[in-house]
């Protein structure tokens, strides 16, 4: 792979941690704070750092574990960098990365522990209704509480314009459990979920059935990121952040969360139009270098969507694309979601899919795809590709 | 007719007060940039196109479309579930370019089309507020 890709970018990740992941409120005996430095002292441990090395710090999403709680908590003598992707919920996983990587190439921080730490049960439940602040007085007195009620109006746009049908969107649902049933940490590892059942599944917010939406999961996992030349120096696997960044259309504004006043064709695109043109410019890549993707899977539609603005296919496409096997880990061109993603994985709000592109680079996915030597990383307002040494 | 959803009262931010306050008199009414003439929604104090600061808030027609829904199943709370499954419209004004989350309070979620017109009508929630509604019938 070494030869095709120019990327500039020298920052590197060398270690992943992980807490165990449970469905919400599964985990009630350790605080998220604890969940959080369990997973960045197994990120250390797997990188073979140790703790005092890591000087940054970055998150995403408000995460509560704040810097100064995580310093004392883990000891860590010279905390020089703690940055946070700004709002966006989810949407700023992979800028957390892209600001860590910045960091260490800036020489602001020399190990930046990336991490994400989620306990639904004991605190707010993402799911549930509560006041927005995307798009202020204008969704609550509609009924418009809940992240799938205010994003299921785009993927019945994008549904209704390109035709596309339940057996096909049904693809995702399933890719994601087959996968899961290979992964000992997948929460749903042992339901298996057939086209039946997921066609005879309840509504939630049309178009949105039950297996459309992730879960809502209690855990934390964490990620290690360093420059190529220190990355070197340590006895693990060296995997490089080829690019990665954030942003939106220009249009997009609040998005499909807030005002849904962005053009059409923004509309249904799923938010990665402008940022995938970027990256893979970035990386010196084209779509088809891509071995496999982990897609930000909260809502099924928008993997759909984002198949097409990553370039998978063409605009309307995704429907068919899928339909043909393509995702699939068996066989697809295009396995995504080796873990089993947010569906069926956990929902830790897009970290674990990074980690798991990390361990299709080292080859140690529990669904493998061959010589994997680009992933990408991708959800609505933020992505990354990342490659092996 | 009854209230469609008993929802809370909007909590606007200072740049949407003149909305709900044009709202209050029964009429629905959008922020225009006063150079460039462009509508904008949800307001906000600058114009993204010409960054003017100036505003004037124009009528809606009365006639606008549906954009895209989505049919809500599952109520997220107790005082939600007689009402569910209700409706989340985004109604669309193309002689402004702007659209509005809302409801089309007198159709069956089957009944419901992208693309079909809709009427404006109002209904007063909690604090007296009316809000900006929407028939599908006739529309």
């Amino acid at each position: 792979m070494g030869d095709t890709v120019n990327a500039k970018s020298h920052a590197c990740i060398v270690g992943i941690g992980e807490t165990e992941y449970t469905r919400r409120g599964g985990i009630q005996g350790k605080s998220e704070l604890a969940l959080a430095c369990e997973a960045v002292i197994k990120a250390a441990q797997d990188a073979g750092i140790s703790l005092e090395e890591i000087d940054g710090l970055a998150s995403y999403a408000n995460d509560e574990s704040v810097p100064w709680l995580m310093q004392e908590a883990l000891g860590l003598p010279d905390l020089r960098s703690a940055t946070m992707a700004w709002g966006g919920g989810g949407g700023g996983c992979y800028a957390s990365i892209a600001q860590a990587a910045a960091a260490v190439e800036s020489g602001a921080a020399d190990y930046v522990a990336v991490f994400r730490s989620l306990c639904q049960g004991q605190r707010k439940r993402f799911g549930q209704g509560y006041a927005v602040p995307h798009s202020p007085g204008f969704l609550d007195p509609f009924g418009m509480f809940a992240p799938p009620f205010m994003l299921a109006p785009l993927a019945q746009r994008y549904k209704h314009d390109f035709g596309i049908r339940e057996e096909q969107v049904a693809e995702i649902a399933l890719n994601a459990r087959e996968n899961a049933a290979r992964n000992p940490r997948a929460v749903f590892k042992d339901r298996p979920l057939d086209l039946e059942t997921y066609l005879n599944s309840r509504m939630v917010a049309d178009p949105f059935r039950l297996y459309d939406c992730c879960q809502e999961n209690d855990g934390a996992c964490a990620l290690i990121i360093t420059t190529r030349e220190r990355a070197r120096d340590l006895d693990g696997p060296v995997i490089r952040i080829l690019a990665s960044g954030q942003g939106s259309e220009p249009g997009w504004g609040s998005g499909g969360l807030g005002s849904h006043n962005m053009p059409l064709e923004d509309y249904r695109a799923g938010g990665g139009s402008s940022l995938s043109k970027r990256l893979y410019a970035k990386a010196g890549i084209t779509p088809d270098d891509v071995d496999t993707a982990q897609f930000y899977d909260h809502f099924s539609y928008f993997v759909l969507m984002n198949l097409e603005s990553y370039g998978f296919c063409g605009r309307g496409e995704a429907g068919d694309f899928v339909a043909e096997g393509n995702i699939r880990w068996k066989g697809g061109k295009l396995p995504i979601n080796t873990s089993g993603g947010h569906m069926s994985e956990a929902y830790i709000h897009g970290l674990n899919l990074a980690v798991e592109g990390v361990r299709q680079l080292r080859g140690t996915s529990t669904s493998q795809v061959t010589d994997a030597g680009l992933c990408l990383l991708a959800n609505t307002a933020s992505a990354a590709i990342l490659g092996r040494e | 007719m009854s209230r469609y959803l008993p929802t809370p009262p909007p909590n606007p931010p200072m740049e949407a007060v003149p909305f709900w306050d044009w709202c209050r008199k029964r009429e629905l009414r959008f922020q225009q940039c006063s150079n460039c003439g462009r509508c904008r929604h949800h307001p906000a104090p600058y114009c993204r196109f010409c960054t003017s600061d100036q505003c004037q808030w124009v009528p809606a027609p009365e006639e606008a479309e549906l954009f895209s829904y989505t049919v809500i199943h599952n109520a997220v709370s107790e005082a939600l579930k007689a009402y569910v499954p209700y409706n989340i419209a985004v109604v669309a004004f193309p002689s402004l370019g702007v659209r509005l989350i809302s409801n089309v309070i007198d159709l069956e979620p089957s009944e419901l089309r992208i693309g079909m017109p809709l009427r404006l009508t109002w209904q007063e929630c909690d604090d007296g507020t009316p809000l900006p509604l929407f028939l599908g019938k006739n529309g």
